[in-house]
């Protein structure tokens, strides 16, 4: 029984035989699962049908409460983490959560592929775990059941759903407005029922998941974003000879590319969804709006700057510029 | 002995009760806090889900010292005391083997996670002191199985008559 | 292959000799995962997550209220006033506790939940009445399944998300199969009761059942109290399970005055004892589906169905019996996860509605959960009643034919499913 991750050690100039487990938690139809299966593409096609990728889409293998420990353990070798629930491992992956900090997902990825970006996704070395890239999954938007919001005071007394960590609770607890972190399977139900008023999320989600046929109102704010990272587990990577090595990280970087676009043209395409369903009032902020929110959501970086790291922030909204 | 065996269990039934109790209230605190108050706790899910899987693991050993864990009985019914012994004795020392085994891991698991130094969401608490009840749920419950290896050879075959007069007396 | 016929054999052999179910799917699994590519102090992280699930919680919530609830007088009111208006006719508490399972069912999204919060009063209440406890776990257990399939139901949203269809259409398509389900439930309940004649009670006075029906208002109170703080959105169902624990702790302390601190404590200790039982099961399952979504097992079957099936009826029957292996092991959550999006290309090609479809999987869940070895709602009765799961697969079997006779209903006409959707 060979171990397929692992390697022995052939010659070193011929392309191993391997089997590459990738594990994500969403559905086919995301950008990321479109990423995941370029990097399948290229890898077997490169390496001749000799390496092969094997997708684990949906969580159906491991999902986000488990993912992290068994990328570390090498019983999976790729994966894309959300980093809002890496906020636990390091600080800086709270980048995403600060309000209004990237201007859109061009911004964001020239931060993340910059040194400083690139500084973060690597602290998970530490643990065995090589950080790639970032894959944006794009822009977060309010949605709720209440009322059209457009001014910050619109939030105040409204129940708002999160996925979990400290600055996205001060995002709606800044504004008055409380927050709550339910799982998914019982989100849905949740905002039916009204447990919870509202939620944030991107295009593609609130499509995807269906939040326009329990939500009134959509705010295209932009406010947040959801950007995950592309991980790699180490012992794997460095079991690698060069060519294998070049072939795999060639496929990470085709995979980068395509998810890149696709977020892009998916979340388009999932706001044309939602506007051609029409079961969702959409307003979009104007820039003046936008300015009154961004004031209001100024304590935030008062309070989280130093702990991210002011250089960290500079650097990202420099990329604004 | 025996007096360890009813300390254990006080500590036991105490301590899981606390965490089982302790996360009922702090889910309907919750419910309080978003509804009533208007003012949802960001901290409530976390520690009821942490509270509760600590009861449970808990609970695992408790479950087995009171009979409780599911067995098939369809073959083991027909079979003679005697085999029925022996058949007692391999499944509890494969059950012994398998939670003592996964108590290793589970200390295996904390040491990681205490290397890597993370910490939960939402309320900050390190994960590697969420992951110690792994190993001390998984070694209760080797510690039962332990305890039926041993009563288990030191009771005599007992024929099935008896055996049904004796079920009989502990139903009445 | 070697390694997935390891897992079966050796689980088959350690449930045998008496290992417990929980203990042989966890043995099995790492016989079997030590044979492949896997490093292994990850499963009890696996284990570990797998009970971690807040949505999960509302077991060991409603366990807990339903034993208060049968200990502190609560249940024992109830059933009194139950017994006083319908003891009088044939299968009349038989009735009620398939109408508490789709009233239940209609404001919990999970099966075993609705089995653990109805069975811990109905059964003794239904046995007391002259039932045969076999009967009346089986009943429950049945009846609990409609859990998922009556809306709210996770699987359901789950398909949703899967399928890109709207969560709203499918729990709409699951209303009327819920209550032709339901009803065929209850109609096997009244032949049954006249097979068995089972004895009656005598019809009592009006103002007997208004004065039994007055010391049951607590009971009474409490389904409208859930329902209506689930519906209303004060609670999730995991939170209302609780609210119901606080409520039965209040009415037996202070109303029927039953609740002492002894009896609380053995409460407490049952409550954790069975919720264990069922997580260390749930936990095991976990990784023993693990090993096979690894494996590719059920990808490959479900891809061999596929490339198989030359017409649609040749599929529909290939569909549902791949549905039922995979159910004797794995959760309803995880089958559609893993075969739902290779299936969905072929659903295509046949052209069948995706949301008749969802209904005939969704049904096909409901048996995997009262299919053994491993059932949900089969541990659950079992827990709460201390019956041996044998017993209440005996008691589960009638049943069974009944929900696959709806299954074939339901297939054989998709206005069932689809009927009501616009
Ligand atoms: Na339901
Ligand atoms: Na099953």
């Amino acid at each position: 029984n060979k171990k397929s991750s692992e390697p022995s050690a052939t010659s070193s100039n011929e392309v191993q035989e391997i089997t590459i487990k990738l594990a994500h938690e969403v559905s086919e139809n995301t950008s990321q699962h479109v990423g995941s299966l370029a990097v399948k593409d290229y890898i077997e096609k490169e390496s001749g049908g000799k390496i092969k990728v094997q997708i684990y889409p949906n969580g159906q293998l491991f999902g986000d409460k488990d993912v992290y420990q068994q990328l570390v353990a090498n019983n999976v070798q790729i994966t894309q983490i959300d980093m809002a629930k890496l906020v636990g491992e390091d600080t800086r992956f709270n980048i995403p959560s600060m309000p209004f900090l990237f201007n859109g997902d061009d911004e964001a990825v020239k931060f993340w592929d910059s040194e400083k970006g690139l500084e973060i996704l690597k602290s998970l070395d530490k643990d065995g775990i090589y950080g790639i890239a970032m894959w944006p999954n794009g822009q977060k938007h309010l949605t709720n059941d209440k009322r059209p919001i457009k001014t910050p005071e619109d939030l105040k007394g409204l129940k708002f759903r999160t996925q979990g960590g400290q600055v996205l609770e001060q995002v709606f607890s800044t504004l008055g407005a409380g927050s709550t972190s339910i799982p998914f399977t019982e989100l849905y139900t949740a905002l039916q029922q009204g447990t919870v008023d509202g939620q944030t999320n991107t295009f593609v989600n609130i499509e995807s998941k269906k939040f326009d046929e329990i939500q009134k109102y959509l705010t295209v704010s932009g406010e947040t974003r959801v950007d995950l990272g592309l991980f790699v587990n180490k012992k794997f990577m460095d079991s690698l000879n060069e060519p294998t090595r070049k072939i795999v990280e060639e496929g990470l970087k085709a995979g980068t590319d395509s998810a890149r676009q696709a977020a892009k043209t998916m979340n388009v395409e999932s706001r044309q969804k939602l506007e051609e369903r029409g079961n969702i009032e959409i307003y979009e902020l104007t820039t003046q709006e936008i300015d009154a929110f961004r004031e209001a959501w100024a304590p935030i970086y008062d309070e989280f700057s130093s702990i991210i790291g002011e250089e960290y922030i500079e650097a990202a909204k420099q990329t604004n510029e | 002995m025996k007096k360890i065996l009813s300390i254990l269990e006080i500590v036991e039934e105490g301590i899981a009760s606390f965490f089982f109790i302790t996360g009922s209230i702090i889910a309907i605190y919750g419910v309080f806090m978003r509804y009533i108050f208007n003012n949802p706790v960001g901290w409530t899910t976390e520690i009821f889900e942490i509270f509760m899987v600590a009861a449970i693991f808990l609970g695992f050993g408790m479950a087995l010292k009171d009979e409780r864990h599911i067995v098939v009985d369809l073959v083991y019914d027909k079979m003679p005391p005697f085999i029925k012994k022996i058949f007692n004795i391999i499944s509890n020392v494969l059950g012994a083997g398998f939670s003592i085994y996964l108590m290793f891991m589970g200390i295996e698991m904390v040491d990681i996670a205490r290397v890597q130094g993370g910490v939960t969401v939402d309320v900050g608490i390190p994960i590697w002191l969420t992951y110690m009840i792994m190993p001390i749920g998984m070694g209760l419950l080797s510690f039962y199985f332990l305890v039926r290896i041993v009563s288990v050879i030191r009771n005599p075959v007992k024929d099935e008559e008896q055996e049904n007069i004796e079920r009989m007396k502990n139903a009445v | 292959m070697s390694a997935t016929l390891v897992l079966l054999i050796s689980f088959f052999v350690l449930c045998l000799i008496r290992v417990p179910i929980a203990v042989s799917l966890g043995l099995s699994s790492l016989f079997a995962l030590s044979l492949i590519d896997f490093t292994m102090y990850a499963v009890i992280q696996k284990m570990f997550t797998s009970v971690s699930s807040s949505a999960l919680m509302a077991i060991p919530g409603f366990i807990f209220a339903g034993i208060i609830m049968s200990r502190g007088g609560i249940s024992f009111a109830l059933i009194e006033a139950l017994k006083s208006w319908i003891g009088h006719f044939r299968g009349g508490l038989a009735l009620v506790t398939i109408s508490a399972c789709m009233i239940f069912a209609a404001i919990s999204g999970s099966s075993p939940a609705t089995a653990a919060a109805i069975g811990a009063i109905m059964i003794p209440a239904m046995v007391e009445a002259g039932y045969s406890k076999r009967y009346s776990m089986g009943l429950v257990a049945a009846a609990g399944t409609l859990g998922i399939l009556i809306p709210p139901s996770i699987p359901l949203i789950i398909y949703g998300v899967v399928s890109e269809q709207s969560i709203g259409d499918l729990f709409t398509a699951g209303i009327l199969p819920g209550i032709f389900l339901g009803a065929l439930l209850m109609i096997s309940a009244i032949i049954n009761a006249r097979i068995n004649k089972y004895d009656t009670l005598p019809k009592e006075s009006m103002q007997e059942r208004i004065r039994k029906s007055r010391k049951a208002i607590w009971g009474f109170i409490l389904p409208i109290l859930i329902l209506g703080g689930i519906y209303t959105g004060i609670m999730t169902p995991t939170e209302a399970s609780f609210v119901a624990v606080l409520y039965s702790v209040i009415v037996s302390v202070f109303v029927y005055k039953e609740m002492k601190f002894p009896i609380f404590r053995g409460i407490v200790k049952e409550s954790i004892n069975i919720s264990a039982m069922i997580f260390l099961i749930i936990a095991s399952a976990n990784i023993f589906g693990m090993f096979l979504t690894t494996e590719q097992i059920p990808q490959s079957i479900t891809q061999w169905i596929e490339s198989s099936s030359t017409n649609v009826w040749v599929f529909l029957i290939a569909i549902n019996l791949l549905f039922f292996v995979l159910g004797m092991f794995l959760d309803a959550v995880s089958i559609i996860l893993i075969t739902l999006p290779i299936l969905l290309p072929l659903l295509a090609i046949f052209d069948i509605n995706l949301l008749h479809f969802a209904i005939i999987m969704t049904i096909n869940m409901e048996l995997g959960m009262i299919t053994p070895p491993v059932g949900l709602n089969l541990f659950v009765v079992s827990g709460i009643t201390r019956e041996s799961v044998g017993n209440v697969v005996k008691g589960v079997l009638p049943f069974y034919a009944v929900l696959i006779l709806g299954l074939i209903a339901v297939i054989a006409f998709p206005a069932l499913s689809l009927g009501l959707v616009k």
